[in-house]
């Protein structure tokens, strides 16, 4: 498994997502791919990040804002 | 990775070629000081970080005075370690010429590698690159550890925190809550601006943001107030355990301690007690009245000669007036023409009262109805009813003798004022009393103080008792009662910021609040939702990473305290805390001994030693784990200040770690007093190891000639 | 019935000028308790307590001083009635009864015919002035008393016993 999916696994385990959000534990990705493909926007905010950084090809600050902010802009 | 030969030539006093051929496990190597024991430790720093300075120091005295002038020899350490199956040759060496006696010229520094493979072929790689892959500097940092001064390598902050970087997870955590940060920013920035567009919000929200930056900085200057406190509470409590660890018996302080308090109230209550208020009592005690009585004594006559003076006049006037006027005022004839009495003595009530027993109560003699005694009472009290009402009704028909009545007053004041003389008898013998009273407070209070001193010169004593020299005792001593003051002012102050604290960050909790109050209602809503998710995501990040930490620092802690364990065994342990603390921008870690939840500020050199020794060797578990290889600790003379006992707890702990050990012990030597010769103690044939060397000098050798200085290695 | 005292303790009796800076330097005017009585340095806590004390030192040792008639007379506005009232202050105890006493010990020493006053020829308030008179002398000469122990040992005060032993240590007369 890649670090990248560990990370993400680890921060999918806070709390917040449950009580705040409302997800189910069963419903949580256990890849970045697959969290890519998630239709909640928390989620997959987060994997656009782990992917932004951990990936084999890191992007920059700016680019990373902008994938973030044009994502939720079309999801929420 | 494995070291499996180290061979040093030439090096200081390690003359020629001297081999150590390592076997995995314990390596011991037993050397009296001066014989080659720390040189062996400090040949393999020099192979790792020695650079290309001072090189003509290094050189063997012997060799060089051996060697003609304007020849060459080398000076060499090399390494010949394993690791995967693959051997590798590491070198540093240098050449040093004989230029004069005694003196040499150095060159050609170099680090060799050669790296052999299964097949036993050999070829020539660069040796600083390979010295760094078989062996990765901040490894080696924290594989070497020269004698007990040099173990404390957490002394600095961040040693720790760095070190935890660079072994767990948690440092792929940074660069998350840095970007989560960045995100949240901008998307906060956004929020405000789209709010400050909306006029009706500007002068307000301006002004919550002016309040919120206010608090920041109030919150921010509180938190360096406490933390600075909290750390001079620290450094307080370390110079008062300091000063009591020195105690050979705490108990005994503390009951002397308690005692010595009991005394001071004792003495503060008992001093209360004393009233010297002399001067204020000469009024409110009415002491001043002391020799009062002869001067009621000559009023009380004045008055009552007066009195009577005036009744006579009164009597001869009314007698003149009596045969004038008749019967209007019927007085009571006296025998033999006494001065009657004044009309209200006796009183009413009395003369009332004798009529209605029908006896004379003054000389106690009938006065049965109807007889003279009887009727000159009665006359008595009618007179005296009738001058009651008679002052009022007739103001102008009666000439008077006497137009005012002032007696009356004074009378009554000589008799009020007899009953209380003989209050006035007392006072001399209240005041000699109050004298007696305080004398014997003071006295008590003299007894007591005789007693504090000796209590106190006792705490001296036990205090005195301890292991430091007098000087500092003497320091200790002077400023062990200024430290508990501070301690308890520090206390406050730290309770204080603390309240402080809590206060301002609800108070920003409230100004966010209303802050995001106006948000909500007027920016942009996408702008709100997306602002929110982001502080979300930040959360998570800085938590995860947290955790990370927190995880890994619970696994160090836990194989830290099980090494401590097991070399303490049967004697005090106490347990290693980690602890991380967030400071203003950065993350530390500290290291703290614990019993009872109580902080050992200044453990004992043993006991820091074995709780460094654990915390190392856990640290070189744990690298083992995450980085599935062991490495080679090197240790030079660790135990000086263990015990026996705890010296072979020791021996037998590190015999059973995993990795490869060198360990370099003067123990377990003995010098033969009469014949001075060195030979190994019986006790050493017991010691678990898996190869013993023995370095010592070439005998006979002259401690100030280093032309005499040669270390033989002896394997045993 | 008249009350000779009551008419007495509606004065303000005074003492010399030349006594000012005991007043100033052992009491304190307007009053002054407790720890602030213990800042100041004052041994008494209002003047008229140093008056008091001056009157019966001076009545114990028979110095009867009067105020010559050239040297001028002040005083510090507080009528005898209110002399030893505490009522305002918890730490002291009340001793307006003093005032009964110095009254009786002034009648013993003044001579004023009583007889004339009763019958209507003294006045009333030349008696009082009488009176007045006698406990300006008095205390004049307890006044100079203190003075004189001053002289001779400025540190005699500083004993808190000082003035109690002064006057204890009365010759009796």
């Amino acid at each position: 498994m890649a670090r990248k999916d560990d990370i993400l696994k680890s921060f999918l385990t806070h709390e917040l997502l449950v009580n705040k959000y409302e997800l189910n534990k069963e419903e949580l990705p256990s890849t970045v791919r697959e969290a890519l493909n998630s239709d909640k926007p928390i989620i997959k905010a987060i994997a656009l990040i782990v992917e932004g950084l951990d990936s084999t090809s890191p992007v920059t600050d700016s680019v990373l804002r902008n994938q973030v902010t044009q994502f939720l802009n079309e999801a929420l | 990775m494995i070291i499996r030969k180290i061979q040093i030539d030439n090096y200081l006093c390690y003359y020629d070629i001297n081999t150590f051929e390592l076997s995995e496990g314990l390596n011991i190597i037993l050397g009296e000081n001066g014989e080659g024991k720390t040189k062996f430790f400090e040949a393999v720093d020099w192979l790792f970080n020695g650079e290309n300075r001072e090189l003509d120091m290094l050189v063997s005295a012997k060799k060089l005075n051996e060697t003609e002038i304007g020849d060459s020899f080398r000076v060499r350490v090399s390494m010949t370690v394993e690791q995967y199956g693959e051997k590798s040759i590491i070198t540093k060496s240098f050449l040093a010429k004989k230029e004069k006696a005694n003196e040499c010229s150095t060159s050609s520094f170099m680090i060799e590698g050669i790296s052999e493979n299964s097949a036993g072929e050999r070829t020539q790689v660069d040796g600083q690159a390979l010295l760094d892959r078989i062996f990765p500097f901040q490894i080696r940092k924290y594989s070497m550890f020269k004698g007990e001064a040099e173990l404390n390598i957490f002394e600095s902050d961040s040693a720790l925190a760095n070190l935890i970087n660079l072994f767990s997870e948690a440092k792929h955590y940074d660069k998350y809550s840095e970007k989560g940060a960045f995100l949240r920013e901008k998307a906060e920035k956004a929020v405000e601006d789209s709010s400050k567009l909306d006029k009706k919000n500007e002068a307000l929200y301006k002004k919550l943001e002016g309040d919120i930056i206010y608090l920041e900085r109030e919150k921010a200057k509180y938190l360096v107030h406490l933390n600075s406190t909290e750390e001079e509470i620290r450094k307080i409590e370390g110079n008062l355990q300091l000063a009591e660890s020195h105690v050979s018996n705490a108990d005994a302080l503390e009951t002397l301690n308690k005692r010595i308090k009991d005394i001071e109230e004792r003495i503060s209550y008992l001093a209360g007690r004393i009233d010297e208020n002399y001067t204020t009592s000469l009024f409110d005690e009415n002491w001043i009245l002391v020799n009062f009585e002869s001067f009621h004594k000559e009023f009380a006559e004045k008055v009552s000669a007066h009195s009577k003076t005036k009744r006579e006049l009164q009597s001869a006037f009314d007698k003149q007036k009596g045969i004038i006027e008749g019967e209007k005022k019927a007085k009571a004839e006296l025998l033999n023409n006494a001065i009657p009495l004044p009309n209200n003595i006796p009183s009413k009530a009395i003369m009332e009262e004798m009529l209605n027993d029908e006896i004379c109560k003054v000389c106690n003699r009938e006065a049965k109805k109807g007889s003279d005694a009887y009727e000159f009472m009665m006359k008595r009290l009618k007179t005296y009813l009738e001058s009651q009402v008679t002052e009022e009704n007739e103001p102008d028909k009666n000439e008077t003798l006497f137009k005012y009545d002032y007696t009356n007053r004074l009378d009554n004041l000589s008799i009020s004022h007899e009953d209380n003389l003989k209050n006035l008898r007392l006072i001399r013998t209240k005041i000699k009393e109050l004298f007696e009273f305080n004398d014997d407070r003071k006295k008590d209070i003299e007894e007591l103080n005789e007693q504090l001193e000796k209590e106190k010169t006792e705490r001296e004593k036990i205090l005195g008792n301890s292991s430091i020299g007098a000087e500092k005792l003497s320091d200790v001593l002077k400023n062990y009662n200024a430290w508990q003051r501070d301690l308890k002012n520090r206390n406050q102050d730290q309770v204080d910021y603390t309240t402080k604290l809590k206060s301002l960050e609800s108070e920003l909790k409230a100004k966010k609040e209303e802050k995001d109050k106006i948000d909500t209602s007027s920016a942009n809503s996408f702008l709100i939702k997306t602002r929110n998710i982001l502080r979300d995501i930040e959360t998570i990040f800085i938590d995860t990473k947290e955790r990370k930490f927190d995880e890994f620092i619970e696994k160090l802690q836990t194989k830290s305290n099980n090494f401590f364990k097991t070399i303490n065994i049967d004697a005090f342990t106490g347990t290693i805390v980690f602890t991380r603390r967030n400071k203003v921008n950065r993350t530390i870690v500290e290291v703290e001994l614990q019993e009872d939840d109580r902080i050992f500020y200044k453990p004992n050199q043993s006991l820091l030693t074995s709780m460094h020794i654990s915390i190392l060797f856990a640290i070189s578990e744990l690298a083992s784990e995450i980085k599935e290889e062991n490495f080679p600790m090197i240790f030079d003379a660790p135990t000086s200040s263990f015990g026996e006992n705890k010296t072979a707890q020791f021996l037998n702990l590190i015999f059973e770690t995993e990795n490869q050990k060198i360990l370099l012990i003067k123990d377990f030597l003995h010098t033969d007093k009469a014949t001075k010769t060195l030979s190994i103690k019986k006790e050493f044939e017991n010691v678990r190891r898996d190869k013993a060397f023995w370095v010592k000098l070439e005998r006979p050798f002259d401690p100030n000639n280093l032309k005499t200085i040669n270390s033989q290695v002896i394997t045993l | 019935m008249k009350n000779l005292f009551e008419k007495w303790k509606t004065r303000i009796p005074k003492y010399s000028e030349t006594h000012k800076d005991l007043f100033t330097s052992l009491s304190q005017k307007f009053g002054a308790e407790g720890e602030k009585k213990i800042n100041l340095g004052k041994h008494f806590s209002t003047n008229y307590e140093l008056y008091t004390y001056a009157f019966f030192l001076g009545l114990y040792n028979n110095e009867f001083i009067p105020i010559p008639d050239g040297e001028k007379k002040t005083d510090f506005s507080h009528h005898i009635q209110h002399w030893g009232s505490k009522t305002t202050v918890s730490t002291r105890k009340d001793f307006t009864n003093l005032q009964e006493n110095m009254f009786i010990a002034l009648l013993a020493k003044t001579d004023i015919d009583l007889v004339a006053l009763e019958k209507g020829t003294l006045d009333e308030d030349d008696a009082v002035k009488l009176l007045i008179k006698t406990m300006e002398s008095y205390t004049n000469g307890g006044l100079i008393l203190i003075k004189e122990k001053l002289e001779e040992n400025p540190n005699y005060f500083l004993q808190p016993t000082s003035f109690l032993n002064m006057i204890l240590e009365t010759v009796k007369v």
